[in-house]
């Protein structure tokens, strides 16, 4: 079975699952910073939060003890690139309450093909959100 | 005054002013970030104060956190807003930003308030304690953004580039208006220099050759009485010499007098004239002077021209510069034109000569200037004097191989 899926979005979009049952610990907790270097075993973009694009979310399998990740990485749009399931990733993020027993991260920053991407600052600020000039309303979390 | 100068008293007191300017402004900003800061603190702790007392009621009330946060919520302004229990465990959140809520539970302490950084600007964080009526204890955790106080230092600090680009401009144009003011009254100055010097030798030539034309004339009307004695005794065989010598003397009388009257200053005595009548005296005078070049002589006039001047002088004027002209075209016609122009008078005199070549064209005023073998330099320096004495201008155009053109401006009567 070919494990290597092309993230294409229309292939994509039909991978998305239901409304995660968040939590009030899914947030970006600056105490809880983690890294984790494993594999992609699956890919799928799943609505995070309330009124937003899909969020890209990689299932990443530790290397060090096989232990099982689930990592949101951010919007599908702004984390625009071909990633397979099977490539070597290591994520630098933080850890949150995620819907199932699964644990996820929110990530800040992904190495890939020795490449780095920054997803977040320090503090956790998304860096799809831009400067000042673009203002949203209020993002509803930890009520679903 | 000197361009170092210009530059010491103007331009360095200029940027001094500017720079103490720029200070000033920059030290305003500072302070005026500092006041806004300490006013939009105090105006957010107030708000903070208000959404705390909202909180407290709606937990007193049994609402849940999370609707307890949503009914609380107000405004654009807020950031995001978490509220936690006694022992600091998140009950409900919420942000403006996907999962962004900057605080680290280690660190706070309730409150505490501060100022976050943030890519989307400055963002006034403030984490505090609340107690409900059953007596269980909260705390709520604000970000607030400063936009506001952001967008109007920027605003300020727009306003102070601007009036310093605005001063350094107008300092800049003003400057270089100034360099060109003192360029042309330095160019200015040196003209009248050089004239001053160029009168202060004229004025030595002219009392010189005043001088000797006194003592030359005294011995010369002697010898041309005494020839003239000697001519009437004198055999017929010695005649012929003797007239030459009359004639050589003779000659060297009316130099002498060309001099003088070229050294003399010009004195006209001023009367209604006619422009045509003056043009054909001198028409005249030059026909009976040139009787063979007169022919090449076409004369053209506006009837009806007055003018006010030395009728006499200008008839010298003119008559220097058709002979001028006569002599720089051997075959081709010498054109004089007289016309009006608005309250001036201008005459044309043109030739169809070599021309004048650039070098020489500057200095064909200057007295005792000449490129001709026999000239000697004082006829168009007189046809000057004369024009200048009228209160008029004269200048010389030339092409080579085209011809020249002389054309006087007098004022109209």
């Amino acid at each position: 079975m070919n494990n290597r899926v092309a993230l294409i979005p229309i292939l994509a979009a039909l991978v998305v699952g239901p409304a995660a049952g968040q939590t009030v610990g899914h947030f970006y907790d600056v105490d809880k910073e983690v890294k984790i270097e494993g594999v992609v075993r699956q890919i799928s973009l799943e609505p995070r939060y309330k009124g937003t694009a899909p969020f890209l979310v990689l299932s990443v399998e530790d290397s060090r003890d096989a232990k099982r990740y689930s990592v949101e990485v951010s919007p599908s749009w702004f984390f625009n690139q071909d990633i397979h399931g099977g490539e070597k990733v290591t994520v630098v993020g933080s850890l949150a309450g995620g819907p199932g027993e699964v644990p996820t991260v929110i990530a800040r920053e992904v190495r890939w093909r020795g490449e780095t991407f920054i997803l977040r600052d320090k503090r956790g600020f998304p860096s799809w959100q831009g400067g000042p000039q673009r203002k949203r309303g209020i993002r509803r979390f930890g009520s679903f | 005054m000197k361009r170092r100068n210009v530059f010491l008293f103007f331009v360095l007191p200029f940027l001094g002013v500017f720079v103490f300017f720029s200070l000033a402004s920059f030290l305003g900003q500072a302070d005026l970030k500092k006041r806004t800061e300490i006013l939009v603190r105090d105006q957010l702790l107030a708000t903070a104060d208000i959404l705390r007392v909202t909180v407290s009621h709606l937990l007193d009330e049994g609402t849940p956190p999370d609707e307890t946060l949503e009914s609380a919520l107000s405004g654009e302004d807020l950031y995001f807003m978490a509220l936690l229990d006694a022992d600091r465990n998140i009950l409900a959140w919420n942000s403006r930003y996907e999962g962004y809520l900057p605080l680290s539970l280690r660190e706070a302490r309730p409150g505490e308030s501060g100022i976050i950084d943030s890519p989307a600007g400055k963002i006034f964080s403030e984490l505090s304690t609340l107690t409900i009526k059953d007596g269980r204890r909260f705390h709520l955790y604000l970000g607030y953004t400063m936009s506001g106080m952001e967008e109007m230092i920027a605003l300020s600090r727009r306003t102070a580039f601007l009036l310093s680009g605005l001063i350094l401009l107008a300092g800049a144009l003003f400057f270089r208006g100034l360099f060109q003011l003192q360029s042309r009254f330095m160019a200015k100055a040196r003209e009248a220099e050089a004239e001053r010097l160029e009168k202060e030798r004229f004025r030595e030539i002219s009392a010189f050759t005043s001088g000797v034309a006194h003592e030359i004339k005294n011995p010369l009307n002697s010898l041309a009485l005494l020839l003239e004695l000697l001519l009437r005794k004198a055999p017929p065989e010695t005649r012929g010499n003797l007239e030459l010598g009359k004639s050589q003397v003779r000659t060297i009388a009316r130099i002498v007098d060309r001099f003088s009257s070229a050294v003399k200053p010009v004195r006209p005595v001023a009367t209604a004239l006619d422009l045509g009548d003056v043009l054909r005296l001198a028409a005249g005078s030059f026909a009976a002077e040139d009787p063979e070049s007169s022919t090449r002589l076409c004369v053209e006039v506006e009837p009806g021209i007055r003018l006010t001047g030395d009728g006499d002088l200008l008839v010298q004027a003119l008559l220097n510069l058709l002979k001028n002209a006569a002599e720089a075209s051997s075959s081709t016609p010498v054109r004089v034109e007289g016309r009006r122009k608005k309250k001036k008078v201008e005459i044309w005199v043109r030739d169809r000569g070599p021309g004048i070549p650039p070098q020489a064209i500057t200095r064909v005023f200057e007295p005792f200037y000449t490129t001709k073998e026999k000239g000697m330099g004082i006829g168009l320096f007189l046809a000057k004097k004369i024009v200048e004495a009228h209160g008029g201008t004269i200048e010389a155009r030339s092409r080579e191989g085209e011809g020249t053109e002389f054309r006087i401006e007098l004022p109209g009567a």
